[in-house]
């Protein structure tokens, strides 16, 4: 394995072996470790001394395991300060992990501007001038690189939103079926790092490079093959499954009707147009159209929970549309039409901006009446601002935090400045857990509680802590193996499991105890990062508001008791 | 009249919607689970009037149940 680094002050690039101390890391393990071992906690997110890393998981690049080929990407983040790993699926990562890349670490910034596409082969890497792509979207630019190198190599690109520095950039990444710039490591303002860096793209061709190495072939394909079966044996995962039918948005009949799901600037929790933009809804309308549903992120997927949207006239909207955007950019905004919603997801794509954390700023400035809620013509009229780079489109892009202090408003629906995923924490108190604790802010695949348990009840405090702890370790180990979250079910299961594949392909002698010090440390290097950039217990906590004003329909607040916050971590 | 809504991949099995009177039956989710034929392992969450309900809920008259298969959030 290798490590590649980018300095950007100099234009270089130079392979490096990998340092004993990162060996047996991958992914948002890896990622954590270098950022506390190789940058100022306290550094700019934007400034010369941050890192950006693209790092594949340790079970990344093998065709024979399904599920494995998420990119991390990690960074000091601009949004919340911290530090920050958001992954995404696609081709990337496996095509990295192929190449036998343990992660690409960029550095620096350049002195004389210019902007800058690596690309990266099995015969080597190189810097090339990319001043032709500036300003363009993630879409265009896309396009013109397919054709410069061809439709088989992976792309993570940055759009104008990146370029401009906004803290709600992401990265996107072309996937498997369409090719398309449609999966995000959304979350944090990695693509405003992207952009600081001055890396427009980066070009991955795995073409000629040798099949990775196994220490134990027989156990790796028996592991493989098994949890292949087990996830299409699921009921959850399977052919059958909800995922498959229906992907992600099949989450938001549970969520709306225990009174999470974020409407109008999170001041409710059920949405009168559920009906408009539910599972069954987009799986019709998708079907009927001649859009697809079933289709996968990642080459050799058995899961495929992702779909096309079309248009009337069959013509693709985006690929794919998740729960996430549909609750944010849909009944967060008042907005109950999937075309509406598609073409906003679209934009936001093309801009390179989380759909989460734009989905935010625009429910807080719809809060304040800069529109209408339900209005998308002046929702997309709003992202229009965002990619011209006016005042108001900046202070939108800097995303909900900065959106809701220069509005004045008092719900600003955020932890740790990053905004809250599409669970509200007052009806689903676990997840208020996972946002006000996590190292990364709110995230929902840092630790999701919804339907983890059936013995908690989501309104209640009794149990979250040691709920979100749990789910919060899980996602470590997905995270640092580049593990897709919904392909959990074996390997939580039996966790055994996990530590054959491991062992299968590095021989590290891993047992179930030596996997669980793994996602352990990954958390308390995280939080250590966090610590000497200067966070404090105090800063795990969800905004007052939260706290205060009752969620309809059941009228909670989000009253989980500080010690028991504060006991996530000391416990670990 | 307890209403029940069925969703998802749980169609394969029921109608979307059903109404059953259960007034003075003393039925619990688990009951009704295995009144409607569905096997346990293809249920996911279940509410009842909003809430999450365990399996020994019993269900008051005149609410509503809400049946999901086993799914993930994201």
């Amino acid at each position: 394995m290798k490590t590649l680094r980018v300095n950007m002050d100099r234009l270089e690039v130079k392979w490096e072996s990998v340092l004993p101390e990162y060996e047996r890391l991958g992914g948002r393990a890896l990622i954590a470790k270098i950022l506390l071992t190789e940058i100022p906690p306290q550094c700019e997110p934007l400034g010369p001394d941050n890192k950006l890393i693209f790092a594949p998981g340790l079970l990344a690049g093998l065709p024979s395991l399904t599920s494995a080929g998420r990119l991390s990407v990690g960074g000091k983040s601009p949004l919340t300060q911290g530090i920050k790993e958001a992954n995404a699926g696609g081709m990337a990562g496996d095509k990295l992990g192929h190449l036998g890349l343990k992660a690409i670490v960029v550095e620096g910034q350049p002195t004389e501007g210019g902007l800058y596409l690596l690309h990266v082969t099995a015969q080597g890497a190189s810097l090339l001038p990319a001043d032709q792509l500036s300003g363009l979207g993630n879409y265009e630019t896309v396009a013109r690189l397919q054709e410069r190198f061809g439709q088989d190599v992976a792309i993570v690109s940055i759009g104008p939103a990146g370029e401009m520095g906004l803290a709600g950039a992401g990265v996107a990444v072309t996937d498997d079926l369409t090719k398309q710039p449609g999966r995000q490591a959304a979350r944090g303002g990695l693509g405003a790092v992207m952009g600081s860096k001055r890396l427009k793209a980066l070009v991955i061709d795995d073409a000629d490079a040798p099949p990775l190495p196994l220490s134990d072939e027989s156990l790796f394909r028996r592991s493989a093959k098994r949890f292949a079966r087990e996830l299409i044996e699921s009921p959850k995962t399977g052919k059958e499954g909800s995922m498959h039918r229906f992907g992600t948005v099949a989450v938001m009949g549970p969520v709306n009707e225990i009174g999470a799901l974020p409407t109008r600037n999170f001041s409710a929790g059920q949405f009168e147009g559920f009906e408009n933009i539910c599972a069954t809804r987009m799986r019709e309308v998708t079907l009927a159209r001649g859009g697809q549903i079933g289709v996968r992120c990642m080459a050799g997927c058995v899961i495929r929970c992702c779909n096309v949207f079309v248009d009337e006239q069959g013509e693709t909207i985006v690929s794919t549309l998740q729960y996430e955007t549909l609750g944010l950019l849909g009944s967060n905004l008042g907005i109950d039409s999937l075309d509406d919603i598609a073409r906003l997801n679209r934009v936001c794509n093309d801009l390179g901006v989380d759909s989460i954390e734009m989905g935010a700023s625009l429910g807080l400035a719809m809060e304040a009446d800069l529109a209408q809620f339900g209005d998308a013509k002046s929702a997309m009229a709003l992202l229009e601002q965002v990619k011209e780079g006016t005042v108001l489109g900046r202070v939108l892009g800097n995303g909900a935090a900065v959106t809701g202090r220069v509005l004045g408003l008092e719900r600003i629906p955020v932890a740790r400045g990053q905004a809250f995923p599409a669970y509200d924490p007052r009806a689903l108190k676990g997840n208020g857990v996972t946002y006000a604790t996590s190292a990364m802010g709110a995230d929902h695949t840092a630790g999701n509680t919804i339907g983890a348990r059936k013995t908690i009840d989501p309104l209640g405090c009794e149990g979250q802590a040691e709920l979100s702890r749990g789910l919060q370790r899980v996602a470590a180990m997905l995270d640092m193996t580049g593990l897709c979250l919904f392909a959990r079910p074996p390997v939580v299961a039996d966790p055994q499991l996990m530590v054959d594949l491991i062992n299968g392909r590095y021989g590290w002698g891993w047992t179930v105890k030596s996997l669980e010090q793994a996602e352990d440390d990954v958390l308390r290097t995280e939080r250590e990062f966090n610590r000497r950039a200067g966070f404090t217990e105090a800063h795990d906590r969800l905004p007052e508001a939260f706290s205060r004003e009752p969620l309809p329909p059941h009228n909670t607040v989000f009253d989980v008791p500080d010690a028991e916050l504060d006991s996530v971590f000391s416990a670990l | 009249m307890v209403e029940i809504r069925i969703f998802g991949a749980l169609w394969k099995h029921l109608a979307p919607r059903l109404e059953l009177d259960l007034e003075g039956c003393n039925v619990s989710v688990a009951n009704l689970i295995a009144h409607l034929d569905l096997d346990p392992s293809e249920v996911g969450i279940v509410t009842v009037d909003g809430r999450q309900s365990n399996l020994d809920e019993i269900l008051p008259a005149d609410s509503r149940v809400c049946i999901f298969p086993p799914m993930f959030g994201g």
